[in-house]
Formats: C-alpha cells, structure tokens, sequence
C-alpha cells in the first residue's frame, strides 16, 4: 500500500463523512416538517488489498441513506387516519343536527310543541274567546315554522355535505394523480441510484396519509418502488396511472339530492369505507337523514291527528261553503288508493253533517265511507254524489283540480261530527293543519283568515271546549303511522337518538384520536427526527471529518518527508 | 385522554414531544372550556351527547312539567268556577229558607188576603233574585248554562221563567287522559231535572245495513267488541275466521262475513234476520254451524252468534239491541214498520201545539217537530236509545202530551200519563188519598152493573187501571180503564149500551175526585179530568207555586209550596256537598299536581343544572394540568444538546 493509496483512505473518509454530516443536517432541517421521516447514512468499510499480513481497507464509503419507516406501523396510521376523520366529521356533523333541535334547550320543538297544546288546554276553557283562539293559532304557525325551518336547515346541511363531498373528492382525485406521477418518477430515481428516493417517497407518504383522511386505502408497495392504491376492493392508483375520482348528482331513493363519488375510468361506484367521505356519507345518509325522516314523521303525525280531530268539529261558525285542501288525481278510484294525491289515506267509516237551517233547526245525515275492498269502494266521484243526493240543502262537488267543495244552499249553513273513517282529513275538509309533511305543514289559510272557523266545539255552543280538549288528548295519543308512539313519546325519542348517535360519535372520535395518536406516537418514535441524537451525530461525524483531515496531513507530513529525502 | 402508547417507547423524537405536547394542551383547553361553559351556563350536560341517557330524562321531564303546568292551569280556572258557584248555591240556600219562612208562616188560617199578597210581592222578589243568580256570569260567561255560555240560561219570554241552558256541563283536564266537570248546570242547581215526561216506549230498533255498529248494546249489553270470530262450518268441513275490524256499519260486518266465507268455501251468509230484524242470522248451512270468540274475545257473543246449530238449521242470533240515534229511520223503531200518522197534541200552560209528524222520516225529524212547537219544551232520546223524552222548559206551568186522535204520543213514549208514572204526580204532587181498608169508588158500566174498587194500596197509574179493570172483569162489568187519549188522566170505556157510564167516590173517599173520574160519561166513554199534567220540579216551580197561592189566599197550595220548598232545601244543600266535594278534588289535585311540579323541577335541577362545586373544582383541576402541562413542556423543549454545542 502506497502513500497515495492512504490519501486515498482518507478521501473516502472526508466524503462519507461529509455526507454524513449532510444527512444529519437534512434531518435537523426537517426537524418539525409534518410527516418527515428520518434518514440515516449507513456507512461502511472498502475492502482493500490482501498483503501477506492481512488486509487493510481502502477506507469508507456511505452505501446508502436509509430511511427509518415501518411500512406496517404507515399502513395501520392511514387507516387510523380514515377512522379518526369519519369519526370526527361524524361528530362535527352530529353537533351540528343537534344543534338544529336543541333538545335541552327551552325554545326548542318540544317546547312549541308543548306550547301548542297549552295553548289547545286554554281553548277548552276559554273556548269563545277570540284572543285565546288568535294564540293557539299562532303558536301552532310557530310549531309549523320551526318545523319547516329545521327541515330547512337539515337540507341546507344536506347540501353542503354534498358540495364538501364533491370538493374533497376533487382534491382526491388530484392526490390521485400526484401518487401516480411520483411512482413514475420515484421508480425512475431509484432504479438509477439504487437508493430509496427518501424525498420522493416522503412526498407519496404524505400524500397517502392525506389520502387516508378522505378514505380508507390500502396501498402494497410494488417491486421498482411504484405503489398500487386501493379504496375498498377497487384500485385507484396503479403503478403510474391514477382512474380518477369524480362525483355525480343524483337523487336518492326518497327523491332528496345526493352527490355519488365514482371512479372517472369507470363510472364505477367509490364504496368508501373509512375517511371523510364515509363519514359525509354517513352524516348524510344516516344521521342527516333520519333526522329527516323523524322530522316528517312527526310531522305527518301531528297533522294527520289534529286535523282527524279537528275535522270533526265545530267552531263559532258554521260553513255556508267549503273546499278542501287536497288535490285528488283521479276521483273515480277509490279514496284510499295510494299515489291518488291523497297522503293520509281514509277507511272505511262514517261521518255526520249537520245541515241548518235558519231558525237553528238542525238535519243529521250520516255518510258512510266503504272501503273494505269488498264490492264497490267509496270513491271521491261517489261520495260528491251520495252527499248531493242525501244530505239536503247540501251540494258536493269535485273541482277541475281534484278538490271537494260542498255548498250549502241560501239560508243553510253545515257542519262535520264524528267522523270515523278520517275521511275529511284526507280531503283536507275543516282541517288545522294544511300540508303533509314537514316540507309543507302550516295552519290551515281558512283559520288564519277566520279564528272563529278554529273547532273547539263538538256542539254549536258557544262554551263547548271538547273538541279542544280532544286535541289536547291528540299529544298523548298513540298514533299507528309513529309505530303506537305518541306525538310527544316519538318527539323524546328522537331527541333520545339525537343524544344517543352524539353520544356514540363522541366516543368513537375519542377512540379513534386515541389510536390515532398511539400509532402517531408510535410512528414519531420511529421515524421522528430527535436533535440530540442528530447534534451526536453531528460531533461523531465531524470528529470523524477532523480525524480523516488530521490523518490526510500526517500522510501529506509523511510525503512531504519522503520527497525532503529526494532533494 | 392519554397517549396509550408513551410507556413503551424506546426512543422519544423532537416531534414526539411537540405532538405529545400539543396534544395534551389541547386537551385541557378543552377540559378548561368544558367547565367554563358548564359554570358560566349552569348547565351540567353542554350537549344531550354528554349523557345520552340524562339527556333523555331532561327532554322528557321538559316536556312533563309543560303537561303539568297546563294542568295546574286547567284546575285553577276550574277551582275559581266552583269557589263562584259555591257563593251563589249558599245565595239560594239563604233565598230558600226565606221562601220556606213565608211560607210557614203564610200556610194557616190566621192570615189575611191582603198579607198574603203582600208576602207574595217578596216572593216575586226572591223569583227575580234566584234569577238573577242563575243568570250569573263568571270571566264573561254564563255561569250555569253548560256550554251556552253567551245567552242568559233563564228567560223569562213565556211569561215564566223559562229554562234555555245546555244539558251538558263543561270539562276540563285535570290529568292527561282525564277529564271532570267544572260547571254546575242551571238544571242541577235548581232541581229541574228530576222528572221529564216520557221515556216510557220500549223501542225495538231494526237493524239497518247502513246504521254503525257502535249503535249496537250488543247481545250482552256491553257494545260490540270488533275483533275476530271463528266458524265452524262442519256441513261443509269448514272453518275460517272473520276479521270485523275494520267494519263500521252493520252492511259492513255481512260483507265481510260473507266475504271471508266465499273465500273459504263456505256457504253459510249472514244477514238480518227477516222477521225480527233485530238480530243477526246466518243461513245456507248444510250440516252443523258453530262459532266462537277467539281466545278472551267477545266479538260473537255481543254480536248475539256466539252459538251452534245442528243438521243444517239457520243460526238465528240474539237481539243485539239497536240504540235509537238522530239518524235512526222511523221506520226502524219497530218490527214491521212505525208510523206517526195522527201527530201529538201539546198543552204547556197557556200554549198549545198540534204536531205533524208527516213527512218525518227519521227520529232527528220527529224532535225537531216536537222542539220546534215553541210550546216551551224539549225533546230527546233517552240516554239508553229506547224512547224519547220531554222536559218542560217554563217553571209551574202544567204541561200535557196527548194524542191527536191516535196513539202516536204513546209510541213515542211520551204521552203525559202511562202506566208507569207514580199516582203521587197526580194533582200537582197531591197525589190521591184513598181511604183506609175501605173502597173508594163505585162504577156503572153502561148496562147498570156497578163495582167497587180499593185503591188504598196502587203506587202508579198502572196499579189504578189494572185495580180498576181487574174489579171490573171480577163483577162482569164491561168497562175498560186506561189512560185517557189526551195524555193527562184516565178514561172508563165500554160497548156502546143504553146508559152512560158513571164513576163515583164511595165511604168519603175523595179518590175518584182526585183520579178526575168523579163524573158521568157517554155510554162508552167516561174521560177523566186531567189530573196528571207534568209540572217542571225545582226551586222556580216551588216558588211560583208559592206566589200563586198567596196571590189566591190559598192556603192548601202555600202548605203544598212550603212541602216542597222544605223538600227542596237538602237537594240545594246536596249540590252545595256535590260543588265543594269537587272544588275540594280541584285543590286536592292542585296541591298533588303542585308537589309533583315541584318533584320534578326538582329531579329535573339535579339532571341540568351544575353542581357548582364540583364544577369550580374541576375547573381548577383543569387549570392546574393546563399550567403544569405549559410549564413542563416549555421547559422540555428548551433542553437540547444543541446548547452545549459551542
């Protein structure tokens, strides 16, 4: 070994180190870069000639630059990356509905509903009283406008569940495209070098954990480096090329608009498990939604019940005319034929009225509402024609518009009672409540014109509160379209499921943030940049840079002795 | 929440402890902001999420003490009714014992004409007065008139007063489901609704395939249960069930029979049965019929079919008793038809009316007729649907329901007289005084043969007649004692003869005097006086009854005024228990709803509301870890070997 071989040893150690030093200065920079994974210079000896004493090295050489990752411990954080962003949007989302109904609030449905009632308790005993008529009408068009304003509110939240949906998915469908481009080129890079292309793959690192917050993936690492990206079963980034992602609008099987996330090659369906985008959907589908539904349930319930009871009574006036509320399609089909434009659908039964005359003497007439299936079944056309033809001075007529109209003639006046078969609250004859669901519901236009029309009574006294007290009854009232539930029993139900989803939410965020900070711990243990273990590096690497120079002068010192003995 | 994994860790990196740091940070600020806002709210739970099931309880108890507060309000308005109604029942008390005192006082011999009369203007006073309380009003409304509330309850527009209130009282909830009267009704409170003429007709009301089944008593008087029955069609090896749920009217419960049997195969059909109309009957069977209610059931027996039959016969079932309704057809009433043809007549006082009932179709037609005589009367159906009834609406006047020339007042059941009424409404409530162990009345059939008759024993107008007839029938007399056509005594009858027949009183009995049959007839008719006109009960009739007999220095009907005024005193004082037991429920319920107002309220404040010590004490736990986790992790992030780097 020559002394020009030992300039040599120590060149590669003024290298090695140099890179070393290198290293550990990149890692001290990224110190607090999000997602950064430490790297290491992995240095070894050069095998040198055999002499006959042994062999001495050719000096040293860093043979690659490691990166200090757990692929596993990556894959499981993604996934605990998913869970914690569908939980937490879940609970974000559930937050927000809860909100919607307040349920410990004190102006709350429950609370206008209860005022409501009050106001139908003040009713049976002020039943002549105008002012306590003009209340119950007010509140009830409070309760109606809540109800109406929270179904608002959950559609607007619909809608921007959906606009986030598309949004999100947009960014994904970018991410998608940038994993695909960086497989490309981290292929290429390693195949050139030999060595991990850490920046490159700490960008795709990111970009999949980013990935992971709108959905749950799965991703296997491909021999070259490329990665393959799954969402469920489906691939959506193989090797360099991204399918792509895109969300369509489309209305659901209730008619309510849904933004769909589809994969662009395809148009396949994106069946998203885990991430944002689940929990969008589950907020949307699920949460959202049944809040919905509960809310048209109650609805449906509150104004089909009153409006059964208040259909049959009476209020300080008698009607001289009347039309009904509902548009019916087809007036020869029988009155509970489904999608006829009837919602509430009537049965068989009966009903009275009560034709007057001027001198207060008062005629009876029962109609009787046959809709067992067996023979000929009361249609809208028949029962015009069986009340012209029974009920005298009374003339009952379906409209080009499919609504019902009676008329009484000059000096007569009418009224309904007890009407069994629900007949007149499907027509939306001397109805409280105008409207079928939450979309819609509001007091009746003829009350709000007329308090005096409002039926307190079962009777034409003036003093008669019964039918008030028979809708006051309507609250505590099993009611079969909310599964034998009453109005109120249903309404703390649903807050109950309101309590109840947010309670769960809430506890599966905070397992979720718990595994997700473990894995991230976990992962920051591994590949977290710690700067005294990078200062020691740096002292060890530069004492090594310093003995490499120190020993590179003793070889120059030993030269310059060697060529002094020349001269 | 802690970091799980810290503990096992085997290298901590400079992000690490950034993360872990800001993690815990984060944590209590929440921690420090839940509390804050729990103790700047007062509010234990900050969303129903917090506890789900407290949540719960806290909607719930909301919504209750809503429901209890309405009906605190429903009792105080009802409380403050019967504290005014219980002032002016202790005002008529007061007004009775006066009229009692006059009367007492008036009732012998020693008075003058002119002392009466003058008593008579004070008890024309106490009239005013009594009306003036019953037409009392409370928050603007007429106190006593049920539900007509805007017109005064007593008029005076027949001359006497005259009684316009509803028939029903007013309601109010006291609990969720529950309702109770609040009102005293002018009828109660003046005892003028003890006795109405008729109710006397036993009507048999005809099934109809268009009357509702809820018209129906059923076989057992206890409604129609519509659930399910299972028949037994052996003949046909056969057995289906009848679903009557749905069904509403009496059409409706055959075809669904019908129905259900074609669909298994079975001929059997229900119908009415054709000649009683009243029951049902079931036909076509070829061998044995059964049916039964399913389980505890009782659909078949309140439809009167829960029964066999053997080798084919028709399975004809029980009257299921038809109640008669505003819209029950005449024609129903009976078997075999009912026809008013002859109308009734009407006598109220000084007003008279002759009802038509042509043209009149249903029973609503038939009270309208009689309601709208304007004779000062009203008409109903009995509360058990078998008749009809009449009230008379103007105090002391004697009212008379007769025929017109047929029997239609007596198949309406509201002819004056029947053989039901008590002998002791006879004569204003004299009654008859038969003479003890004796005969009273001796009577001469058209052919000269007498008998004679003790009536020391008859309770009712049917006990005279049947004495009557049976003596008669015992001495081989032709004569016929029955209530006379005009509806307010009684009438001999017999075969036409050669002399009329007479009626005389015998051992000094004033009997035949008091029955108005004192008197000679026509061979074939003797017609009684009219003794038995209805006179409305109550305090107004006393009173009037009272003036009356003061006005004609009569001192029988002042003693027969102060009977009745002496009898009405413990029935106002009854109404005056009856108000104040309810006024006491009222508060009893107040005080019971008030405690549960308060229970709850209270239940509902440990639910909601912060304990704020607890609250103050985890606010400070929270602050404490939020400075010891910035005091650490400062001075953790502060040590670095970098500083030693020089």
């Amino acid at each position: 070994m020559g002394l020009t071989s030992a300039l040599g040893v120590g060149r590669t150690a003024l290298a090695a180190y140099q890179a070393a030093l290198q290293v550990a200065g990149q890692n001290i920079a990224n110190v607090s870069t999000p997602g950064y994974t430490r790297t290491r210079a992995d240095l070894s000896a050069i095998a040198g000639q055999g002499l006959s004493v042994g062999q001495v090295g050719n000096g040293v050489r860093v043979t690659s630059i490691q990166r200090s990752i757990s692929e596993t411990l990556q894959a499981r954080l993604r996934t605990a990356i998913s869970d914690k962003e569908s939980a937490g949007v879940e609970r974000d989302s559930l937050s927000r509905i809860e909100s919607l109904f307040d349920p410990l609030g004190d102006r709350n449905l429950g609370s206008l509903l209860s005022e409501f009632f009050a106001s139908l308790g003040d009713l049976q005993n002020n039943p002549d009283n105008i002012a306590t008529r003009g209340i119950v009408i007010n509140t009830a068009s409070s309760l109606a406008q809540r109800i109406r304003d929270i179904r608002g509110d959950l559609i607007g939240f619909r809608d921007e569940i959906n606009r986030e949906i598309e949004t999100i998915t947009q960014r994904a469908d970018q991410i998608t495209q940038q994993i695909a481009e960086l497989n490309g080129e981290i292929t290429l890079s390693e195949a050139g070098s030999g060595s991990p292309a850490a920046a490159l793959r700490d960008q795709r690192d990111q970009l999949l954990g980013e990935l992971s917050e709108y959905f749950a993936i799965s991703v296997r690492e491909q021999p070259g480096g490329a990665v393959n990206v799954y969402i469920g079963n489906e691939s959506v980034v193989q090797f360099g090329t991204s399918f792509g992602l895109k969300t369509e609008t489309e209305l659901d099987t209730n008619g309510l608009s849904i933004s769909v996330v589809r994969f662009k090659l395809n148009d396949g369906p994106v069946t998203a498990k885990g991430g944002l985008i689940e929990g969008l959907i589950t907020s949307r589908d699920v949460h959202n939604f049944s809040r919905f539904d509960e809310l048209d349930r109650f609805s449906a319930g509150l104004i089909n019940e009153i409006n059964k009871v208040h259909s049959s009574g009476r209020g300080l006036e008698e009607f001289t005319s009347l039309t009904g509320l509902t548009d019916v399609i087809d007036s020869s089909l029988a009155l509970n034929t489904a999608d006829n434009g009837i919602t509430f659908l009537p049965q068989t039964g009966s009903f009275f009225i009560d034709v007057k005359d001027s001198s207060g003497t008062v005629v009876r007439t029962q109609i009787n509402i046959d809709l067992d299936g067996i023979g000929t079944d009361t249609t809208l056309d028949s029962l015009a024609a069986d009340i012209t033809a029974n009920v005298p001075n009374v003339t009952a007529t379906v409209l080009a518009n499919g609504r019902f109209e009676l008329t009484a003639d000059n000096g007569f006046t009418f009224a309904f009672a007890d009407d069994t078969s629900g007949v007149l609250a499907s027509l939306g004859l001397n109805t409280f409540f105008a409207g079928e669901s939450s979309l819609n519901i509001e007091v009746n236009p003829l009350l709000f014109n007329n308090s005096a029309l409002l039926a307190a009574a079962q009777s034409d006294f003036q003093g008669d509160g019964s039918n008030a007290t028979a809708l006051v009854a309507v609250q505590d009232a099993t009611i079969a379209r909310l599964a034998g539930a009453s109005l109120n029993e249903f309404y703390n139900a649903a807050m109950a499921n309101i309590a109840v989803s947010s309670s769960a939410a809430i506890g599966a965020t905070e397992a979720a943030q718990v595994i997700f900070e473990s894995l991230t711990v976990q992962r920051e243990s591994i590949s977290g940049v710690n700067l005294d273990e990078e200062a020691v590096s740096l002292i060890s690497f530069q004492r090594a840079y310093e003995g490499a120079a120190r020993y590179m002068r003793v070889v120059d010192e030993m030269l310059q002795t060697l060529l002094t003995l020349v001269r | 929440m802690t970091i799980s994994a810290a503990g096992n860790l085997s290298r901590v990196s400079t992000s690490l402890r950034t993360f872990t740091l800001i993690s815990q940070l984060q944590q209590n600020s929440v921690s420090l902001f839940r509390e804050e806002q729990r103790i700047s709210t007062g509010r234990q739970l900050l969303s129903a999420g917090d506890n789900p099931v407290s949540a719960e309880k806290i909607a719930r108890m909301l919504r209750s003490l809503d429901g209890q507060d309405q009906i605190l309000a429903n009792l105080q308005h009802a409380d403050s009714q019967l504290a005014a109604t219980d002032v002016a029942i202790t005002e008529i008390s007061d007004l009775l014992n006066d009229a009692a005192r006059i009367a007492s006082e008036q009732a012998g011999n020693l008075q003058s004409a002119e002392e009466r009369a003058s008593q008579a203007i004070i008890v024309d006073g106490l009239i005013d007065q009594l009306m003036n309380i019953s037409n009392r009003t409370f928050q603007d409304r007429y106190m006593f008139g049920g539900r007509r509330v805007d017109e005064p309850p007593i008029n005076t527009d027949f001359g006497r007063t005259t009684v316009l209130a509803d028939q029903f009282d007013r309601r109010t909830l006291v609990d969720t489901d529950f309702t109770l009267p609040y009102t005293v009704l002018t009828t109660d409170l003046l005892n003028l609704r003890e006795e109405v003429v008729g109710g006397y007709a036993s009507f048999d009301v005809q099934l109809d395939v268009n009357g509702r089944i809820n018209e129906l008593d059923g076989a057992i008087s206890n409604g129609v249960e519509q659930g399910v029955i299972e028949v037994v069609d052996a003949g046909a090896a056969i057995t289906f069930q009848v679903d009557f749920s749905n069904s509403e009217t009496v059409g409706d419960l055959i075809a669904r029979f019908n129905d259900d049997a074609a669909t298994a195969g079975s001929t059997l059909t229900l119908g009415i049965h054709p000649v009683n109309g009243a029951t049902f009957q079931i036909t076509g069977a070829v061998g044995d019929v059964q049916v039964n209610d399913i389980g505890q059931g009782t659909t078949a027996i309140d439809l009167g079919i829960r029964k066999s039959v053997l080798g084919g016969a028709d399975l004809d079932g029980d009257n299921v008793n038809r109640r008669a309704t505003l819209t029950t057809r005449l024609s129903d009433l009976q078997p075999g038809g009912f026809t008013l043809p002859d109308g009734v007549s009407i006598t109220n006082g000084d007003l008279s009316a002759t009802i038509d009932f042509t043209g009149a179709t249903t029973v609503q037609d038939v009270l309208n007729r009689l309601n709208g005589a304007d004779v000062g009367i009203r008409a109903d159906i009995t509360e058990d649907g078998n008749s009809l009834f009449v009230e008379n609406l103007i105090s002391g006047t004697p009212l008379i329901i007769g025929e017109n020339g047929g029997v239609d007042a007596e198949a309406l059941g509201i002819r004056t007289l029947d053989p039901s009424v008590s002998i002791s409404r006879f004569n204003n409530g004299i009654g008859i005084h038969p003479v003890a162990g004796k005969n009273d009345i001796r009577i001469t059939d058209t052919f000269g043969v007498t008998f004679e008759v003790d009536l020391s024993s008859v309770q009712s107008v049917g006990d005279v007649i049947s004495a009557i007839n049976a003596a008669a029938t015992t001495a081989g007399a032709s004569i016929t004692a029955q209530v006379s056509s005009n509806g307010g005594g009684l009438a001999l009858t017999g075969p036409a003869g050669p002399n009329p027949i007479i009626a005389e009183s015998i051992n000094l009995s004033p009997v035949a005097g008091e029955l108005g049959i004192d008197k000679t007839g026509t061979p074939t008719l003797l017609d009684g006086d009219i003794v038995g006109q209805f006179r409305q009960t109550g305090i107004f009739s006393a009173l009037y009854r009272l003036r009356d007999g003061l006005l004609a220095d009569d001192s029988l009907e002042i003693t027969e005024a102060g009977r009745q005024i002496n009898e009405l005193q413990p029935k106002v004082a009854n109404i005056a228990g009856k108000v104040g037991a309810r006024s006491r429920d009222m508060q009893d319920r107040l005080l019971q709803t008030e405690s549960a107002v308060a229970a709850t309220t209270t239940l509902l404040s440990e639910l909601r509301d912060v304990d704020f010590v607890e609250a103050v004490t985890k606010f400070q736990q929270a602050q404490t870890a939020l400075q010891s986790s910035l005091l650490t992790g400062s001075q953790n992030l502060n040590l670095s070997l970098l500083d030693f780097l020089r």
